[in-house]
């Protein structure tokens, strides 16, 4: 179905359609990268000259750098517990058929289904109780929970991508379940999991909900030191998109890295895009 | 057919293996499920005991059996119907906006072109990136007073806007926030069901001499059917979901113009410290949840297994 002679309208198309959809992102960046001006000084030109200055105040404020490590410590910690809680299911979902299965899954896909202000208030008390609020360890216990879903789904879908043969070659030489897993569809999947790793540390890089309510005094993540940054510097705009930006950078570069992987996640692998 | 005749003649060859292969599928889902069950069952009777209780923390000491109370009371301060309304114009609204816009990009996108790469390169950006970050950058580009969105009215000659001041455009600011943010996700995703169309249906019907648009909407909109349903699960209930950006740009306001079910239940927990009452609406939107998306999952789970 070629729709003749439209190439050049479809590509204009799509060239306002970027250009519209970047224009927040260019934002982000001209604002950072100008002269610091504040908030009644409007948007600068985007022909002023550039200027480093936004991002020495910002990396000079021990707070913002303390709640990045804190956000890198808690992203890579619950990714790998995630992953080690999440892949044997996915393995076994994927590539066995026993009673119950159905329910099983369709259980796990509807923890996706809570609001987190649902269960916010329960571990609110219970992180009181616990004495886990405002901890690290609280927050990784958090984002572990809510990202299993998310990568039980994608990581099944990658096991169901294997090649039928090579599992069954394993069973047929004698090796158990755990044997055929560890050594066999592991290795096949490695791609899968970084790609899997990657979108779970970026949700837990880029939650706010958890980390604002049951921590955010001593532990703050860096979503919510740049909240408490706004507060403190309210009409200081480009040290704030400085901020933004610095709190982006990683993730943008994790999104270029792992673009297939995104969609496959936020579609709890029903896309393989 | 998630598991071909060889696998499961594996399995059966294995039952006569010992305990401990005998137990592996129950062992290796062990984890997820203790951990899933204690994300869903303890905060759900939590909030059933916690709503059925006076649990105000100014009030540490009135802290009784209060059935039907906490229940009567966010009824009746007439912020849950509000909410509700507010919650549910911003669903569908931005849900309708995202799929018929995303529909057409995705469209677009969809026979070979030139920068194709780039475009989906820039596609992911909004919805991949720190929410916050992003919510930041459209607060101060929807200030009224020297915002960059006005600037550019401006520059323009057209008249400004109040935006996010003013009570009737608030809630359609952050509409128009959440399309800028999730309409590529609807594109990336139809443009992946697109590609993924068979040629034949398209070839015959342009034999036939079908156009363009006829094609689209009898051939490849029903075809798509499974994935549109996908779609508006996930953004569904994710619309629901948004926190960061009415946080962040609004924060509920001005007055309570923006206040969907989980500011509400966000002010009534951590602002008016009443926990009873925020349990009883923790409630309510689980019921939402549940009747909103019990239909689409049971379609979905189904067709999954008819992989």
């Amino acid at each position: 179905m070629k729709s003749r002679g439209s190439n050049l309208v479809r590509f204009l198309v799509l060239l306002v359609f970027c250009a519209i959809w970047a224009l927040p992102l260019l934002y982000i960046l001209r604002v950072a990268f100008a002269a610091p001006l504040d908030a009644a000084s409007g948007a600068p030109s985007p022909f002023a000259a550039l200027s480093l200055e936004n991002f020495r105040t910002v990396l000079a404020n021990p707070e913002m750098i303390r709640a990045l490590g804190n956000s890198l410590v808690i992203g890579v910690v619950s990714t790998l517990l995630v992953l080690a809680i999440a892949t044997p299911a996915a393995f076994v979902c994927a590539t066995r058929e026993f009673r119950g299965r159905e329910m099983i899954e369709g259980w796990i896909l509807s923890t996706r289904m809570l609001p987190a202000f649902v269960v916010i208030l329960p571990y609110f008390m219970l992180f009181r109780t616990a004495h886990l609020l405002d901890t690290m360890l609280g927050l990784v216990i958090m984002h572990v929970i809510v990202s299993l879903a998310l990568a039980f789904f994608m990581l099944r879908s990658f096991f169901a991508e294997l090649p039928r043969e090579v599992l069954e070659a394993s069973y047929m030489e004698g090796a158990g379940s755990y044997r055929t897993f560890a050594s066999v569809a592991l290795p096949q999947v490695r791609g899968g999991l970084i790609a899997t790793g990657i979108m779970v540390f970026i949700f837990s890089w880029n939650e706010l909900a958890f980390a604002f309510t049951l921590a955010g005094g001593a532990v703050k993540t860096g979503p919510v030191a740049i909240l408490g940054f706004m507060a403190f510097q309210n009409v200081q705009i480009a040290p704030l998109m400085a901020a933004a930006s610095i709190l982006i950078a990683p993730i943008a570069i994790l999104l270029i890295l792992a673009q297939k992987g995104l969609i496959r996640g936020l579609s709890f692998g029903a896309v393989k895009a | 057919m998630s598991t071909p005749a060889g696998a499961r003649s594996a399995a059966r060859r294995s039952r006569g293996r010992g305990l401990v292969e005998r137990s592996a599928p129950v062992v290796m889902l062990a984890p997820i499920i203790i951990v899933l069950a204690a994300l869903t069952l303890y905060p759900f009777f939590a909030n059933v005991w916690y709503s059925l209780h006076a649990r105000d923390l100014t009030q540490p000491f009135q802290t009784g059996f209060n059935a039907p109370r906490n229940f009567e009371a966010v009824i009746e301060g007439g912020s849950l119907l509000h909410a509700l309304s507010i919650t549910g114009q911003f669903v569908v609204i931005a849900l309708i906006v995202e799929l018929v816009l995303g529909g057409l990009i995705a469209l677009a996108l969809w026979q070979p072109i030139r920068g194709a790469r780039l475009f989906s390169t820039i596609l992911i950006l909004p919805f991949g990136l720190t929410p916050v970050a992003l919510a930041l950058a459209w607060r101060l580009l929807l200030n009224p007073a020297g915002g960059g969105l006005n600037a550019i009215l401006a520059h323009l000659g057209l008249p400004t806007l109040d935006w996010t001041a003013s009570p009737a455009l608030a809630l359609p600011s952050l509409i128009l926030v959440d399309v800028w943010q999730w309409t590529p996700f609807v594109t990336l995703i139809l443009l992946a069901g697109l590609v993924a169309l068979p040629n034949e249906p398209f070839e015959a019907a342009s034999v036939e001499g079908a156009g363009y648009w006829r094609s689209v909407f009898d051939i490849a909109l029903p075809l798509l059917k499974p994935l549109i349903l996908v779609v508006v699960l996930f953004r569904g209930i994710d619309l629901f979901r948004t926190f960061d950006t009415f946080w962040v740009i609004t924060g509920g306001g001005p007055g309570n113009a923006t206040e969907t079910l989980n500011m509400l239940l966000y002010r009534l927990a951590f602002q008016n410290l009443n926990f009873g009452q925020a349990a009883a609406l923790a409630l309510v939107m689980l019921v939402i949840v549940i009747l909103c998306t019990q239909p689409l999952m049971k379609r979905l789970v189904a067709r999954k297994d008819g992989r």
